[in-house]
């Protein structure tokens, strides 16, 4: 996968973890709703670097859906937890992808390295177990 | 890769230690020590057999999974490689992972 590639396939996957989140959230309260919230903000700051990384290399982002389709309905708290746990393992294949297809030292590789760590806490966190913690999270 | 391997080594060999002590915990301990041999796997080909020196402690296995964090995600920064870079925040992002569960035993707060 090339780098651009590999940009827009994260910047797809955080576009739909914008949605996504704002989805779930709808259905969550305390805790879990600030935390929601916390991975929400995350994702559009992140979706926003990724589309700056674009441009600097003379790419258009791609653009985001009006709408996606969860993989599930999502009807209460706990379908909204288990798509947001599904959007956080998205967010892991697509870190590590861009992981694997960015430069030593560059800011795709730092930026990937940091989502995969955030991913993984996350997905932990909304699986709400230790047996969520993956071995290799991300890996292909 | 050197540097992860032998964090590994000892991670691994503290949660043996642990592990090896019949109590409640144990299950968990000896799940997290199965996480880390994946990591381990991951990393080398060859299976090592760790040692422990000292006393193992779970406060002590989980500061030594905390602080190879940064190297590790420093590694995977620089690696020439990419699929090693992947690998080396991968197990970072687990690392970082098992230190914000508070399910895990022994955790440093």
């Amino acid at each position: 996968m090339t780098l651009v590639a590999a940009l827009q396939a994260a910047l797809t996957v955080e576009h739909q973890a914008v949605y996504g989140y704002g989805l779930g959230a709808a259905h969550l309260k305390g805790s879990r709703y600030r935390r929601a919230l916390a991975a929400l903000t995350a994702a559009e700051a992140r979706r926003d670097l990724l589309m700056s990384m674009l441009r600097t290399r003379d790419v258009e982002p791609v653009a985001a859906a009006p709408a996606y389709v969860p993989p599930a309905p999502v009807t209460d708290s706990i379908t909204a937890q288990a798509l947001c746990r599904h959007l956080e393992e998205v967010c892991t294949g697509a870190a590590w992808d861009l992981a694997a297809a960015s430069a030593a030292d560059s800011d795709a590789r730092g930026l990937a390295v940091a989502w995969l760590a955030s991913a993984a806490v996350n997905a932990a966190a909304w699986a709400g177990s230790t047996d969520a913690e993956p071995a290799l999270p991300g890996s292909p | 890769v050197t540097a992860a391997r032998d964090s590994e080594l000892q991670i691994i060999a503290m949660y043996t230690a642990l592990a090896s002590v019949a109590g409640p915990q144990q299950p968990a301990y000896v799940r997290l020590l199965d996480l880390h041999r994946q990591h381990l796997h991951a990393l080398v080909d060859a299976q090592m057999t760790p040692v422990v020196e000292g006393v193992a402690t779970a406060k002590a296995a989980s500061a030594l999974v905390a602080a190879s964090v940064a190297p590790l995600q420093s590694a995977a920064v620089a690696a020439v490689s990419g699929q090693r870079a992947a690998l080396l925040a991968s197990i970072a992002a687990s690392h970082v992972a098992q230190g914000s569960n508070a399910t895990t035993p022994g955790r440093v707060s």
